[in-house]
């Protein structure tokens, strides 16, 4: 079950805003959600190997070779706010 | 502290020397012009693709091996979810519950002998760019400017287990750590240019309690001295606390250098959450153990094999030996010497002493020294063959330092080749003995400090070029024909 504390904390990492009528809408659809996938725990999966990856590929890298990067202004352009070869953003305190 | 027993992990930082970034080719130089470096990968701009750079791959395993890790058979790449200006994807890419490298030690001597600090693991990751607050201070400015250049540049973290006791051990084990990461040529270790960056974690207890108190970490620890003083410091500050009767609050603080504080960052109630999630975008790592075995015969002579074969084979004091051997650079210079014909006990004596202040004074790294390992044999070589004496040589070293000419050239053109011959050396012998009689019969009399002054007279009529042992014995000689 998802309650609403939940739903305000994961709402705050994922910096959403939520009103208070959204929230109990939102606790009752994300429990609905993860009792769903609940289903899976019913699997038995004693003997399989666990995975992090669906396609089974491993090992894809390339040689520590220089290519082109993005011209400075072609970058900026995409930012919604900038200064000079600088992007900008409101200011941050604390990391 | 005699209550208080310290505990302190360090969590270190270090960047990769490798051409391009971690995920792309983008260039990892520093100093470049802001956002020069940077492309959709590292910015993270939607449907792109990462890819791993194998070099880094191949540093972080040769790290691991360096630090006695075992190396992970199974890894992958993870996303640490935060928000912050200086990650542009809003995550990211780590490694969580299977590090490239686990379970190491490293010995770093302490005080009184060698104490082995264990290594949690190693992981790679990928660096943040750089804020450039505008204003001010972080507090006043209004904004904040990004520069992600640094964004994607290949990192190595290096955590280790809670095993140091003082602020003094815990910069010792980061120096030696420094060490070796130079030496194996996996990074530049450049801590003022934050190519090593080190946060540390610290807690008091009562001695003999075995249960850890609470702990602190520690952020902005930017030099060594920053490291042990920010230490030093939070130790104190907590020890108040307890000894007040208070309790610790679990917080990041960061160290203040400027006025030798460490202020508060964030409180238990803001940690971070970082929801890691293997990253789907990045496929699993299957650690060929063969290549793992290629890049552990690839390792070279760690630090501390090569003090103990200085001190061993060349006869070096432990002092010397850990001098020059703190630095792969000092080390390699040190045998480039000995390699141009000089003997090892000379050779470390004129390179931990004359050329280390010369360095220091001039804030230059022996990589950069005027004064090639080859010149430095020659003028040791000088000395041996009794061409100039030690006193002298000093004044060449410091001419060819100065003009980056050969020692040969310098004392042709100002005359100081020591004078050995006989005739001049009894013609001053026997001046200075007519001009002192009264030290003369001080010697007659039995006064042995007679001579050491009659000797300093003769190098001061010489001009320091006389040759101090045939006029010991000149003079000896004379004064009991007399």
């Amino acid at each position: 079950m998802i309650d609403e504390k939940t739903v305000r904390d994961v709402a705050r990492l994922s910096r959403l805003e939520v009103d208070d009528r959204q929230v109990e809408v939102l606790a009752r659809q994300m429990g609905d959600i993860i009792g769903y996938m609940d289903m899976l725990s019913r699997i038995d999966t004693e003997n399989v190997e666990p995975m992090a990856h669906v396609v089974p590929i491993s090992n894809v890298w390339r040689p520590d070779s220089l290519r082109p990067s993005m011209p400075n202004q072609e970058a900026i352009r995409l930012a919604p706010d900038a200064e000079g070869e600088y992007f900008r953003t409101p200011k941050v305190v604390s990391g | 502290m005699n209550k208080w027993e310290m505990v302190i992990g360090l969590e270190v930082h270090s960047e990769l020397k490798t051409r391009s970034k971690i995920f792309c080719g983008c260039s990892t130089r520093f100093g470049s012009s802001p956002n020069s470096n940077i492309c959709p990968v590292c910015l993270g701009l939607p449907g792109v693709l990462p890819v791993l750079n194998q070099k880094v791959l191949e540093f972080a395993i040769k790290a691991g091996l360096a630090l006695n890790c075992r190396i992970a058979a199974h890894s992958k790449f993870d996303r640490k979810n935060y928000y912050y200006p200086d990650l542009p994807k809003n995550y990211q890419i780590s490694q969580y519950d299977l590090p490239i490298a686990e379970n190491g030690w490293l010995d770093v001597e302490v005080g009184d002998g060698i104490k082995r600090i264990g290594i949690t693991r190693i992981h790679m990751e990928e660096d943040a760019g750089k804020l450039v607050h505008a204003g001010s201070t972080i507090t006043s400015s209004s904004h904040s400017l990004v520069d992600y250049n640094r964004t994607g540049v290949p990192l190595i973290e290096i955590v280790s287990e809670p095993d140091l006791r003082s602020p003094e051990e815990a910069r010792a084990y980061l120096e030696k750590l420094k060490a070796i990461l130079e030496y194996i040529e996996v990074s530049d270790c450049k801590m003022e240019e934050g190519s090593l960056r080190c946060d540390a974690n610290i807690s008091l207890r009562r001695h003999g309690q075995t249960k850890f108190g609470i702990k602190t970490e520690i952020k902005n620890l930017t030099s060594f001295r920053a490291v042990q003083r920010g230490l030093e410091y939070e130790a104190g500050r907590q020890q108040t606390i307890l000894d007040e009767g208070g309790v610790i609050e679990q917080e990041t603080r960061s160290w203040d250098e400027e006025k030798g504080v460490t202020v508060l960052l964030r409180g238990k109630e803001h940690a971070h959450d970082y929801r890691y999630l293997p990253d789907p975008d990045l496929v699993p790592l299957e650690i060929d153990r063969q290549w793992v075995e290629e890049l552990k015969k690839q390792l070279p002579e760690l630090p501390s094999a090569r003090k103990q074969r200085y001190i061993e084979q060349m006869g070096l004091s432990d002092y010397d030996a850990g001098v020059l051997t703190a630095s792969r650079a000092t080390a390699d210079y040190f045998e480039q010497v000995l390699a141009a014909g000089a003997s090892p006990k000379g050779a470390a004596n004129w390179v931990t002493v004359e050329l280390a202040g010369k360095l220091n004074q001039s804030g230059l790294t022996i990589s950069q020294s005027p004064v090639p390992a080859a010149q430095l044999a020659q003028l040791l070589k000088l000395i041996d063959d009794r061409v100039i004496s030690g006193k002298i040589a000093k004044d060449v070293f410091a001419r060819m330092w100065q003009t980056g000419k050969e020692p040969e050239q310098i004392i042709r053109e100002e005359g100081l080749t020591q004078i050995s011959d006989d005739d001049s050396l009894r013609q001053m012998v026997e001046q200075v003995i007519s001009q002192h009689p009264q030290t003369v019969a001080d010697f007659h009399a039995g006064k042995e400090k007679a001579v050491g002054f009659l000797v300093g007279q003769i190098m001061k009529l010489s001009r320091g070029k006389a040759n101090p042992e045939i006029v010991n014995r000149m003079l000896r000689e004379k004064l009991l024909e007399g």
